[in-house]
């Protein structure tokens, strides 16, 4: 019992983290696309824009790693 | 490096301007700033130079002729000759004469070109009516003048009688309307009519929107064996005609194309400089030019100057004062084997003047970033060997090269972490024999998450450390303490965070601690309290350096998953298929996600440190090439 909620755990805090971070990619892709369309030079920004909230999923896929590792 | 820079003034008497403007324009250095800005007490000394009194008349016919110049070339053929010399001086009315003169010739060229096409068409078309329907003969009386018509109509028995009935009607049946196959579609009609009644036939033609095929002027009131005998010898004659006004209009281009393009280039240069008189300033009998340059180029220019213009001309140069450093254009000069990753900065704008170039570190740490995630010693073999194969093809020009140098920087670094970790597209390495040097990533997952964020605290505190020195080169005491209690608390935090981990004795604790709290005070009271809010997000862009681990991990686990395939699907060829199908997918990733990981640890992470974005880039007064 105590490996299945170990297990949950680390899916949750990998999970709902994953899905924060699709949803904001996702508004933040939408008006980079957009910007991009009318000023190209803003490509730079844009990739940065959007790979910021990456972090979200990754501190949860490092709280899952410590979760399953019991660090 | 960002190269230093030198505030430049050229002064000599007004005469001279032009001559001055147009050799700083031949050497193609000084990126001109306005006289009246930045020099201290110039504006009462100096006022904007004058505009000379022809300049808006030169300007105009400058203009006008680049205009002219662009239609005219590009209604010539490719020229190939040198031509026959420059062309009158660009500005003045002699030059708008000669290409009028240009225009004329190529009008009548052309005219004659069409007449002639035109005419070739015609023949072409009646001579197919004529084979269509002869032999061919009219009982038209003689005296009657008959006149000729050649039709083409859709093949419609309907609409030809109907044509002759209306024929008939105007002529009143003294008319012969001859009509045969040519092909599927169409059917070529002779209608011979008298020439009273002519007009009339060719209005109806009109009217109808029949398709007439018009003779050639020359025909006209011609017997019908003339007609013939003169479309058979302009049959023989229209290419030989073609041929010849096609030579004339090569010779044309030949003579023109190289003098129009020379014009284009003084014109277009005469334009930069009459443009760069609004930006000089002037005295009653002095000019000024002034602008910023690499400092390394000042003593040729000087010399040049000297050479040039003489001794009435003087140039004064001085490095740009702190408060210019906003104005001043940047220009990045590192070493070769650096260089290429400046391209990695053209996604951000550029480093102000004054601060710190990140290029190297750029350099050290990106393929660092690249091979720690990918670290597959199959992987980098096969980017080494593509990234060489496109340097050898010099797929892409200058930017190719560039790129091609970083992916073997970084198709090497993976192969090296793959040596460290004992990876082979994954753990087959382990199969045949490597073992891990440094760490087995695929099961010491806490030591790969301690490694890779104790990497982010060394780039971070780099990028800190860069921080306290620009603020150090700027004059600001106040932010160097700041960021110096920062960059003190990031290390003792690393210094407890070993204690924690025990990798040093737990007896560096307490003094860690206390060094902390103490850095903080600092640092709060050197910044305010909102630098104990930096500090947090400072922990937060440490943390972040843990996508390093996350993405090589998932890297390493898709490997595994793919020789897993290979191994245990049945038929043995399909799970080797989709194991190597796996293993490609798994490469294409590990192209992809390590490149923006690494860029993105830079720019958000590395360069908020340190990086002070809004250089100018440098574009130097130039003939345009």
């Amino acid at each position: 019992m105590d490996k299945v909620l170990i297990a949950v755990s680390a899916a949750i805090a990998v999970g709902i983290s994953a899905i924060a971070t699709a949803w904001v990619q996702s508004r933040i892709g939408a008006a980079g696309a957009g910007a991009l369309a009318e000023k190209p030079e803003v490509r730079g920004a844009i990739i940065v824009m959007l790979a910021i909230p990456e972090t979200l999923v990754i501190l949860g896929f490092v709280v899952a790693v410590l979760i399953l590792t019991g660090g | 490096m960002i190269l230093p820079m030198a505030r430049v003034q050229l002064l000599g008497p007004r005469d001279l301007l032009e001559r001055a403007l147009a050799f700083l324009q031949e050497q193609g250095v000084l990126e001109l700033r306005p006289a009246a800005t930045g020099v201290t007490g110039a504006p009462a000394l100096v006022g904007p130079c004058p505009p000379a009194p022809d300049a808006a008349d030169r300007t105009r016919r400058a203009e006008e002729a680049l205009r002219r110049i662009a239609a005219l070339c590009a209604r010539l053929p490719q020229g190939h000759g040198e031509g026959e010399g420059p062309l009158s001086e660009p500005g003045s009315e002699a030059l708008l004469a000669q290409l009028g003169a240009m225009e004329a010739e190529l009008d009548a060229n052309e005219a004659r070109r069409a007449a002639l096409a035109e005419e070739a068409d015609a023949i072409a078309r009646f001579s197919r009516l004529v084979v269509a329907l002869a032999p061919f003969g009219h009982g038209l009386d003689p005296a009657l003048e008959p006149e000729i018509h050649g039709l083409e109509l859709r093949s419609d028995p309907e609409a030809i009688a109907l044509l002759g009935g209306e024929v008939r009607r105007l002529t009143g049946g003294a008319y012969e309307l001859t009509a045969r196959q040519i092909d599927a579609e169409r059917t070529g009609v002779i209608l011979v009519v008298p020439r009273a009644h002519g007009r009339a036939v060719t209005a109806l033609l009109f009217e109808r929107g029949v398709d007439e095929v018009k003779l050639p002027a020359a025909c006209a009131s011609k017997a019908l064996v003339d007609v013939l005998l003169h479309v058979a010898a302009r049959s023989r004659t229209i290419p030989v005609e073609q041929a010849e006004v096609e030579a004339a209009r090569s010779k044309v281009a030949d003579r023109i194309a190289g003098p129009l393009a020379s014009s284009a280039v003084a014109a277009t240069a005469l334009l930069g400089r009459l443009s760069a008189e609004g930006t000089c300033g002037a005295t009653r009998f002095a000019f000024v030019v002034t602008g910023y340059m690499p400092e390394e180029r000042v003593p040729a220019l000087r010399a040049a100057a000297a050479a040039e213009l003489g001794e009435r001309v003087a140039l004064l140069a001085r490095p740009p004062e702190r408060s210019e450093w906003p104005q001043v254009p940047v220009v990045l000069r590192n070493r070769p084997r650096v260089r290429p990753f400046e391209r990695l900065l053209a996604l951000v704008p550029l480093p102000r003047y004054g601060s710190t170039d990140p290029t190297p570190w750029l350099a050290i740490f990106f393929p660092l970033f690249f091979g720690l995630v990918l670290g597959d010693v199959v992987c980098g073999a096969a980017g080494v060997v593509v990234a060489l194969v496109l340097r050898a093809r010099g797929t892409g020009g200058a930017l190719g090269r560039d790129l091609s140098w970083i992916a073997l920087a970084c198709a090497l670094s993976a192969s090296a972490f793959g040596v460290l970790y004992g990876e082979a597209l994954g753990e087959l390495g382990a199969h045949l024999g490597m073992r891990p040097v440094l760490l087995d990533r695929r099961h010491a997952f806490m030591a790969f998450l301690g490694g890779a964020i104790a990497v982010g605290a060394v780039h971070v505190a780099i990028g800190m450390a860069l921080g306290l020195s620009g603020a150090l080169r700027g004059g600001h005491r106040r932010e160097a303490i700041g960021r110096a209690a920062k960059l003190a608390l990031l290390c003792t935090a690393g210094v407890s965070a070993a204690t924690a981990a025990d990798l040093l004795p737990g007896a560096a604790l307490r003094p860690a601690l206390l060094a902390g709290a103490g850095f903080l005070a600092v640092a709060v009271a050197a910044e305010g309290p909102m630098a104990a809010l930096e500090l947090v997000l400072g922990l937060g862009n440490v943390l972040s350096y843990a996508r390093l681990m996350a993405l090589g991990l998932a890297s390493v686990m898709l490997a595994e998953v793919a020789n897993l395939v290979a191994t245990t699907l049945r038929p043995a060829a399909a799970g080797i298929a989709i194991g190597v199908l796996l293993h490609l997918v798994n490469f294409t990733l590990g192209l992809i996600s390590p490149t923006v990981a690494a860029l993105r640890l830079h720019y958000v992470e590395f360069f908020e440190k340190f990086y002070d974005e809004g250089g100018a880039p440098y574009r130097p007064f130039a003939l345009a090439r």
